[in-house]
């Protein structure tokens, strides 16, 4: 909210109402008599209490406890050799000039006395370590620190715009050299009204973050509104970015939104792939786009999710790279923005 | 059956047709949905607490559930007065308040013969300052008292529409004004709340919410109507339908969203209304070839067409 310094903050003593207790629960008590049904209810509207879930209209019974399970023997773990022959798995061939067919001998596990249920054949490293399906799902963690995900977020995307406070300094230089007032000057503030482009770089390379991707489309239409964030999936070029907002889902060349609207691209600039010396070709996509974006306008900010010491220094001079990472806070996301701003020359 | 004491204790269902009462504004548009609102125990509840607790109440839910209309009617019923905004991508926090026309002050020191006061004397009243202090600002320049409701009533209750309009730093700038009901004006003077104003807020939930502002405030989230409602709803505006129309809307209206559920259309009861109205006023009915135009023209949503020869 843009105060003037000479004005006071309209509620400068911090002295603010703390948050819902159980204070307002006994106030609800009190002035409302109320019972323990209305009680709950106004936990619940509160925030102080989850709401109950709905009743099951024919509840089972409790399920026997699990039979306690048998601590696993060393023999479980690492099967024996038993010298045979598995016919199904694929056949190996040795290297060089040696075309005869060689056949793994199978890993057979001895027969236990145990009653439990036969093990599945060990057929790859999945089978070793399997997905930990039946684990209790953790919520998923962005990569962002969770408590500072919506400050770096809306500072990311903040572009300044002219706000409600007059100028006066551009007003009296205005007056001064007898120049017309068309539109009183305004002093810029901070908005996310203009929105935001999301481009999420989908090469290979960037597999490992692909959930942290879809983590980060979601946080930031909960920032900045749904219909304010236009989400690009770059792979195959920059000429051929795929809109993930709308129906739409066919390949277009790549646009910058119209003016200064704030252009976010998750990316690892291709420090992975530059790390086995295969990467060469997207550099110049990157720098194209940043081209694109400074002729627009727009300020870009590159979320990369590899340290500083890793990126490429063509990037760093030519776009404004930030860490993706728990460290980021509002204070970096406000230097970047400032220099993204400075990159797209924005004028409020 | 309710174990409590209710502050805010309204028919649930008004006496169809409710009849527009004397003294307030012309009752067109969402005033008129705001005389004739049926509750449910739940929403009566979350006003109650809300006025017990001194908290803002947050609504939610989907656009057409009636979010809006509650305020207007709380306020009536409370007989208070009512301020109500409609919150926009450029509303900040201290617009709530109090605004500077600047704009007026260079008009005046540009044209001749015209005293210019201080800036300050250029000062105008949000609807905050109204709601908590109308004296003070009263006596600010020549603005009239916004208020759509009772007049003179010594408390009174603020509508912020849609909340979630705004830049994420407003609702978080709007904690102190609404949760001790005080702030200062451009000379630093307080403006306090002699009584607490009822506070609602509305959400679309286009953006999410502060963490900080959802732990100040009762929240509630009004939940989509069903066929019987929708048809109480009509009655209680408009009376007691003879023709089966109510019916015939409410089953086209239904209909339609079975058909599409993961488009995520809802019934919205303004739209329902707005398509029983017209079919009202001009006459026209299920059979008559114009009924699927007007379908079509009320709602959002794609309407089955009536079969042939219906009626």
């Amino acid at each position: 909210m843009p105060f003037s310094r000479s004005e006071p903050h309209p509620h400068s003593d911090r002295s603010s109402r703390p948050e819902n207790s159980a204070a307002d629960l006994l106030r609800v008590a009190g002035r409302l008599a109320a019972g323990s049904q209305t009680l709950r209810a106004a936990a619940v509207m509160l925030g102080l209490a989850e709401p109950q879930p709905a009743a099951t209209p024919s509840p089972r019974p409790p399920a026997p406890p699990p039979a306690t399970p048998r601590p696993p023997l060393a023999r479980d773990r690492h099967p024996r050799w038993t010298g045979q022959v598995e016919d199904t798995v694929a056949e190996v061939r040795p290297a060089g000039d040696d075309h005869r067919t060689v056949r793994p001998a199978r890993l057979d596990p001895v027969e236990s006395p145990s009653t439990e249920p036969p093990r599945p054949a060990i057929r790859s490293v999945r089978d070793l370590f399997p997905p930990p399906a039946t684990e209790p799902s953790r919520p998923p963690v962005p990569l962002f620190e969770p408590a500072h995900q919506r400050a770096v977020l809306s500072t990311l995307v903040s572009v300044d715009r002219a706000g409600n406070e007059l100028d006066f300094d551009t007003l009296v230089e205005r007056i001064a050299t007898r120049q017309p007032i068309g539109q009183p000057p305004r002093l810029p503030a901070p908005t996310t009204r203009l929105g935001v482009q999301l481009l999420l770089d989908r090469r290979p390379a960037m597999d490992p973050f692909r959930h942290d991707q879809r983590m980060l489309t979601a946080a930031l239409r909960l920032v900045v509104g749904v219909d304010l964030v236009e989400v690009l999936a770059v792979r195959g070029g920059l000429d051929r970015a795929v809109p993930l907002s709308g129906i739409r889902r066919k390949p277009v060349p790549y646009r910058p939104g119209l003016g200064p609207r704030a252009i976010l691209l998750a990316s690892d600039l291709g420090i992975a792939r530059q790390a086995t010396g295969r990467d060469t070709t997207w550099q110049a996509d990157w720098e194209r786009l940043a081209e694109r974006a400074t002729e627009a306008g727009a300020p870009l900010v590159v979320l990369n999710p590899y340290p500083p010491a890793r990126w490429p220094g063509w990037a760093v001079r030519a776009m404004t790279v930030m860490h993706w990472d728990r460290s980021a806070d509002a204070g970096q996301a406000r230097q970047a923005a400032r220099r993204a701003a400075a990159f797209a020359r924005i004028r409020p | 059956m309710t174990d409590y004491t209710k502050i805010f204790n309204p028919p649930l269902v008004p006496a169809p047709p409710h009849a527009p009462l004397a003294g307030l504004p012309e009752q067109v548009g969402d005033r008129a949905a705001a005389i004739g609102y049926v509750y449910d125990e739940d929403l009566v509840l979350a006003v109650n607490v809300a006025l017990a607790t001194g908290r803002p109440l947050l609504l939610r839910g989907r656009p057409g559930t009636g979010k809006s209309s509650v305020a207007r009617n709380v306020a009536l019923h409370l007989k208070r007065r009512f301020y109500p905004r409609t919150v926009t991508s450029r509303t900040q926090a201290r617009d709530l308040l109090w605004t500077v026309d600047d704009v007026s002050r260079l008009s005046d020191a540009t044209a001749k013969d015209q005293q210019v006061g201080e800036r300050a004397d250029y000062v105008e009243p949000g609807v905050l300052w109204w709601a908590f202090a109308p004296g003070t600002a009263a006596a600010r320049r020549g603005i009239p008292d916004p208020n759509e409701g009772e007049p003179d009533a010594a408390e009174a209750v603020v509508l912020l529409d849609e909340i979630d309009k705004a830049d994420p730093d407003v609702p978080n700038d709007l904690l102190e004004p609404l949760g001790l009901y005080w702030f200062r004006d451009i000379r630093g003077d307080v403006v306090k709340a002699s009584t607490a104003p009822l506070i609602i807020l509305t959400t679309n939930e286009e953006r999410d919410l502060p963490k900080a502002f959802l732990r100040r405030c009762v929240s509630h989230t009004l939940p989509l109507p069903s066929r019987g409602k929708l048809r109480q709803i009509a009655e209680v505006r408009f009376g007691p339908d003879g023709s089966g129309l109510y019916d015939e809307v409410v089953q086209v209206l239904t209909a339609a969203e079975e058909n599409e559920p993961e488009a995520g259309v809802d019934v919205s009861i303004a739209e329902f209304l707005d398509a029983v109205s017209a079919a009202r006023q001009l006459g026209i009915r299920p059979g008559n070839p114009h009924w699927d135009m007007l379908l079509e023209a009320t709602t959002a949503k794609p309407v089955k067409p009536h079969p042939p020869g219906a009626s």
